[in-house]
């Protein structure tokens, strides 16, 4: 297990390194027109023009810069922002946008984890029925209406009706974080619990879950310790990467309510071409999704202890 | 042992999440209690009389702030803000007059070479907190500039106008750029510095200072507004460290305008402060402003109806719904907005390029024959593009010249472009028709322009490929606009063609010549017609408009546009040279611009003229054609209940 | 000795004997079939689903306005469907029947064929990479390279590369949907591989891909029809909200996703906007949904019995 762990992740290193290269290539690949806005673009002689992005170092030929870029990563330099805050450490820039990120991020999760599987335990042990119903009816809604018109829904509704402050404002977190909570776990409810319970309708029609019946075990007995438990085996690899991925945001719901969020910063990164900025996002979060995806296979090997991913010798 | 390890990664999981929730909720609860009561009760406060005026403005913004650094950055939205935060030698009114602001008079005296400014000496430097730092001294101007022109410490921005303008400003650019990064950062603006050698600034006391222009500049006050213009303070320099000035935040900047901003979450809200020791006592000034970040004008929209904004721009859906139902709410409340400071033109592209790379050799033989261009020119009917912008007085957009209206003045109080639509000899301004628009002469041309074209081998229709945003707003007025051009000169002679940008910047799509056209237009930035006339001259790298949107260079020098635009330079050149007698200028500038549109090298389209939700009286601010002061939240007047559309007609009724 | 040898002599493998040993009437595809035809809701709805597409033809058929030479008219827009307009008429005054119509053709033929493609891809690379230990690491360190560039890096960069267009959309959605089918398959594939009747099957000497298609997959059908049928509206709506970044379809190809966000602004006055593509979102969602359920019980080879 050690072993295995330790070769992992000596693996994930290399995965991240692998992406932060390919990150790095394709953003030289945009044409460096897109370095000067508009504003500057009037402004700026082509020969200034020049200058600037010499000095930037973004005229070097692209092995150097990839060269330079290790050498900087290597000393933990993620270098300057050059667009969305000019000057600033991209460090800084991130500051302290993650924490308000990964909170509303992990408490949608847990509120959709808990929610949708909840509902999907429902829908099963109601198969058919009222509730069954309402789940598939709720997870139809959720899914058919595109998530940029039900946030407006969402704020209109939030707004007008519920009186929920519009926009997320620091001076009053709780209260202005509720809308864009909700709709953060609205699809991820719908999600949880449409996986739970076709996982678990999977299970039921195993053969140990009719042995279990014939054998007069209770119903709530075979669900919570078989058929659920069971189930969870495939969720649970998801949800070290989730719970992760909450660092990043989400780019819609935080530009919508105004959440100071990591989201929206790679968009921007990408769209203003503030190169440092991306890389440095590309970097965290492919190292968050590679240590996710390390953590949900240890997490479902150990609920679930047939599967096995070493190589052994024998086996073939 | 396995379950031991899974229940640990859950609980450690679990933790994390709940211990990170508890934090941030009690640190920041405990700092709301103060601040929310006192905003809602701002905006909830039930109207009694019919004006009460706004002690804490509420703004929303669709952009955030890029930095703190003023100088720093070549966009007119973060000089909105930061104007309210650092001050500079003049203001303007709304009739584009200079009017003081740290300078208390100024003028020339030898012609227009040499300008003195006298500063007031009550101006003060302070910190977030309002307490003083240092006053605004002469010197602090010298800095300013010199970090401007230093390569290494401001990269370039904000330098257009001293170079042109400012003796030494060009070699002292060029002298630090050659320097090593290092060793430009140590340079300063100090007794014997290189700076004080090179350019043409001097401070023989601590509130006088003394420009010398490279030529004579009678508008050389209307540049003195302008960023490049604007003052540091060595003491700040040398406290956050010459390296960190780029970087600096609210916390650790300096002030001297009306405000201090407070606090600033990325992304999300800025609070700006009155500065207590403003050197303007008299001035009106909000308790507080609130600018916020939003996502779109839909959203700021619905917070103006929430009562958390105090103005919002409509957009043309808006309006119009507004418009049609006698019965909404804010029928009554559409104010027409400040119009733009722009006089768009439909910018042709004359050395045009496929996406595959390949010159678009169809449009290009077709855009140099000058026919086909004054088909365009006369044929064009904008009314329905104006629509977009203004639904209901359309042709308050139109706009026939290259330089904005209401910019420059002949000394008998007529307007520049009076003179300019005499030498063209186009309509009178009138309320029913473009006044270049004249479908017989499009006609005549259409004809010619289709003989001579088909002779040299262009296929009609000629396709017009069109590059345009993915906002919603950006396409319906692209196809209104595509309609309005192929119906007023049938489809069988124009096909417009639609593109997206997409993925590609506005930059891209430009400096690849790959749009056909684009309306936009070059923001005046002092008080004479070169400074939109500049932009169109030929072979000279200053030429915005000529080196990325005509292209015109990249022709053969002997081609009939190149040799056009040439002669149009040749105008130009010739009216710039007259400094003595601004009429006889004026007079010189309004015969190449006629010329120009002789030639039609540009069609001009329109002036932005929306409508807006408002709680501010529009005509106290510092609107002026050239821009700068107008976001400055000095002396508004306001009105929690909102302007209605007549009070705001009185008002500016009134104002003439 | 000599005796033994005669007695017992080597045969060379042969799949058709092999199957005609455990042969019965029973075939998996024929009783999927027949499970599913016994869900009539989901029957039904596939057979809306399957009107509904017929009638976006017939649709435009009889539409009163050809989208291709829909007029702008600021002064008929907003009009309340009538039986002149329909469905109304949009911002611009330009009818909306025909543009939904069309609209809803070219979302449900990109979902389709970006749905049809992660599978196809999905499901072989998956199988491949959860039964073939060597192939693993590769596949998951590839997964992980492409999974953890953001999606929006991709898009950029295809779009930049390629242009907009229907084709670009539809291969850069599928260059990274069948990731997530890819590897529910590859976990699937772990699960069941070393099951012990795997373990016998391949002692027996069955090739790898009989081992994958007549053990393996059908276990997976049930959960790779589910991942089909969410991913349809996913689809639609990753669409809307890459047309919502400018990295859409383009200007000229209307799709359900670029109706509804125009929609957002104006919902509250003008609720036809947003009702009728959004009647159509559901319908196919509810179709993919019932159909995909009933579908994957129906796969299910323990439900056969």
């Amino acid at each position: 297990m050690l072993k295995y762990t330790i070769k992992r992740l000596l693996q994930s290193l290399f995965t991240v390194f692998l992406i932060a290269s390919i990150i790095f290539i394709l953003m030289r690949m945009l044409p460096v027109e897109n370095y000067f806005t508009e504003d500057e673009a009037m402004n700026l002689t082509e020969e200034q023009q020049q200058d600037i992005l010499e000095a930037a170092g973004l005229l070097d030929p692209l092995p150097v810069q990839l060269l330079d870029f290790y050498k900087d990563t290597l000393k933990l330099d993620f270098g300057t922002s050059r667009r969305i805050q000019k000057g600033a450490l991209v460090v800084d820039v991130i500051g302290d946008k993650f924490t308000v990120s990964m909170r509303n991020g992990a408490t949608a999760l847990c509120i959709a984890l808990v929610l949708g599987v909840l509902l999907g335990v429902g829908q099963t042990l109601n198969k058919e029925g009222i509730i069954d119903h309402f789940g598939t009816a709720f997870t139809i809604f959720v899914n058919s209406v595109p998530t940029i018109v039900s946030f407006a829904l969402i704020m209109v509704f939030g707004s007008k009706v519920l009186g929920l402050p519009t926009l997320y404002s620091s001076r009053k977190v709780m209260m202005s974080s509720i809308m864009p909570i909700f709709c953060l776990s609205l699809g991820s409810i719908a999600g949880y619990a449409l996986w739970t319970r076709r996982y678990m309708v999977d299970e039921l029609n195993k053969d140990y879950i009719k042995l279990a019946k014939i054998k007069g075990l209770s119903r709530g007995k075979i669900m919570l310790k078989h058929v659920l438990k069971n189930a969870f085996v495939p969720l649970t690899q998801y949800l070290p990467a989730a719970f992760l991925s909450t660092i990043g945001g989400s780019m819609l719901c935080e530009t919508f309510f105004s959440v100071p969020g990591m989201g929206p910063l790679l968009t921007t990164g990408v769209t203003k071409y503030d190169i440092s900025v991306v890389q440095t996002l590309s970097i965290l979060y492919a190292s968050l999704g590679v240590l996710g995806a390390f953590l949900g296979d240890v997490l479902m090997i150990i609920f679930d202890p047939r599967i096995s991913l070493l190589t052994k010798e024998e086996s073939r | 042992m396995k379950k031991l390890i899974a229940l640990a990664l859950v609980m450690v999981m679990a933790l994390s999440l709940f211990a990170g929730c508890a934090k941030e909720e009690t640190t920041t609860t405990t700092a709301a209690a103060g601040t929310t009561t006192a905003a809602t009760e701002a905006t909830t406060a039930a109207p009694e009389s019919n004006v009460e005026p706004i002690e804490d403005l509420i703004l929303a913004k669709t952009y955030g702030l890029e930095t703190f650094n003023i100088f720093n950055t070549e966009g007119a939205n973060a000089r909105g803000i930061l104007i309210n935060l650092v001050e500079g030698l003049l203001d303007n009114n709304n009739k584009s007059q200079s009017i003081p602001a740290i300078a208390k008079s100024w003028g020339s005296e030898d012609g227009n070479v040499t300008w003195k400014f006298d500063l007031r000496d009550d101006a003060k430097w302070v910190d977030v907190n309002g307490n003083e730092k240092a006053p605004v001294i002469a010197a602090d101007f010298e800095v300013g500039m010199e970090w401007i022109l230093n390569f290494h410490k401001n990269g370039g921005s904000n330098t257009s106008k001293l170079i042109e303008f400012v003796k030494g400003a060009k070699e002292y650019y060029e002298y630090t750029k050659e320097l090593e990064p290092a060793e430009a950062l140590a340079l300063t603006a100090g007794e014997g510095s290189k700076f004080l050698e090179l350019v043409g600034i001097e401070t023989p006391d601590d509130h006088t200072v003394i420009y010398t222009a490279i030529k004579p500049t009678p508008y050389f006050d209307s540049l003195a507004q302008t960023t490049s213009f604007y003052p540091m303070s060595q003491g700040m320099v040398d406290e956050i460290g010459v390296e960190n000035i780029n970087s600096m935040t609210n916390e650790n900047m300096w002030y001297n305008s009306c405000y201090t901003m407070t606090e600033y979450v990325s992304g999300n809200e800025m609070v700006l402060k009155p500065n207590p020791l403003y050197w303007d006592k008299e001035a009106k000034i909000f308790n507080s402003v609130t600018l916020k970040q939003v996502e779109s004008t839909d959203v700021a929209y619905m917070l103006f109806e929430n009562g958390e904004n105090d103005y919002v721009t409509l957009n043309y859906t808006q309006v119009m719904e507004i418009y049609n139902d006698p019965n909404h709410k804010y029928h009554d409340y559409l104010v027409e907005q400040n119009p733009g400071m722009r006089a768009n033109q439909m910018h042709f592209t004359y050395d045009k390029y496929l996406a595959d790379g390949t010159p678009d050799t169809n449009w290009n033989t077709a855009i140099a024959n000058l026919n086909f261009r004054k088909s365009l020119y006369y044929g064009i009917d904008f009314l329905e593009y104006y629509k977009r912008f203004n639904p209901i007085n359309p042709m308050n957009c139109e706009n026939n010249f290259y330089t904005r209206a209401d910019l420059v003045y002949m000394s008998d109080g007529t307007q520049y472009v009076e003179v300019v639509r005499d030498e063209m000899g186009i309509d009178e301004k009138s309320d029913t028709k473009i006044a270049q628009l004249n479908p017989t002469k499009a006609e005549e041309h259409k004809k010619l322009a289709i003989e001579e074209l088909t002779a040299q081998g262009v296929t009609f229709p000629v396709v017009i490929e069109y590059y345009i945003g993915s906002s919603q707003d950006a396409v319906d007025n692209a196809k209104v606009l595509e309609q309005s051009m192929e119906e007023c000169l049938g489809a069988d002679y124009i096909d417009v063609k639609l593109m997206e940008y997409g993925a590609m910047s506005g930059t891209q799509v430009r400096d690849n010549g790959m749009s056909a056209f684009a309306i936009n237009s070059y923001a005046g930035a002092f008080a004479d017609p070169s400074t939109y006339l500049t932009q169109e001259i030929y072979g000279d790298a200053n030429a915005f408009y000529t080196r990325n949107y005509s292209r015109i260079n990249n022709l053969p020098a002997d081609s009939e546009v190149a040799l056009a635009l040439q002669e149009y330079t040749r105008l130009y050149h010739e009216a710039n040279a007259i400094t003595d007698d601004h009429d006889a200028r004026l007079r010189a500038f309004a015969k190449a611009e006629a010329y120009f549109f002789d030639q039609v090298i540009t069609v001009p389209v329109y002036i932005t003229n929306s409508y807006c939700l408002t709680n501010i009286d529009l005509n106290s601010q510092m609107y002026s054609m050239l821009g700068g002061s107008a976001d400055k939240m000095k002396n508004w007047e306001t009105n929690l209940n909102g302007y209605t559309s007549a009070e705001m007609e009185a008002i500016r009724a009134s104002a003439k | 000795m000599k005796k033994q040898d005669e007695l017992f002599r080597f045969l060379e493998y042969s799949p058709e004997n092999a199957e005609r040993i455990g042969y019965s009437d029973y075939s998996y595809w024929k009783s999927v079939w027949q499970n599913f035809l016994k869900r009539k809701s989901a029957v039904f709805m596939a057979i809306v689903f399957i009107a509904l597409v017929i009638f976006s033809y017939v649709a435009l058929a009889i539409a009163k306005y050809d989208y291709a030479n829909l007029r702008i008219d600021a002064s008929l827009s907003f009009i309340s469907p009538n039986s002149e307009y329909w469905f109304g008429t949009d911002n611009l005054g330009q009818d909306y029947w025909c543009q939904v119509w069309y609209a809803a053709q070219i979302s449900i033929k990109l979902a389709l064929i970006v749905v049809l493609g992660e599978c196809a891809i999905g499901i072989i690379i998956g199988c491949v990479w959860g039964y073939v230990r060597q192939l693993d690491r590769f596949f998951t360190e590839l997964y992980n390279i492409i999974n953890n560039i953001p999606t929006l890096i991709y898009m950029t960069i295809i779009s930049m590369l390629i242009g907009q267009s229907f084709a670009t959309m539809a291969i850069s959605m599928i260059s990274i949907g069948w990731l997530r089918m890819a590897r529910n398959v590859r976990n699937l594939v772990m699960v069941y591989r070393d099951r012990e009747y795997n373990l016998a099957s391949r002692c027996l000497g069955t090739p790898i891909w009989r081992i994958l298609t007549k053990n393996i997959l059908p276990y997976l059908v049930s959960v790779i029809i589910l991942r089909l049928a969410t991913s349809i509206p996913q689809t639609i709506g990753l669409e809307s909200t890459l047309s919502y970044l400018g990295l859409g379809l383009g200007v000229d190809t209307p799709s359900l996703g670029i109706l509804l966000r125009n929609s957002r602004a104006t919902f509250m006055q003008y609720p036809y906007l947003l009702v009728f593509p959004a009647a159509i979102v559901s319908t196919i969602t509810v179709t993919f949904y019932l159909v995909g359920n009933a579908f994957s019980d129906a796969a299910d080879p323990r439900n056969h019995v």
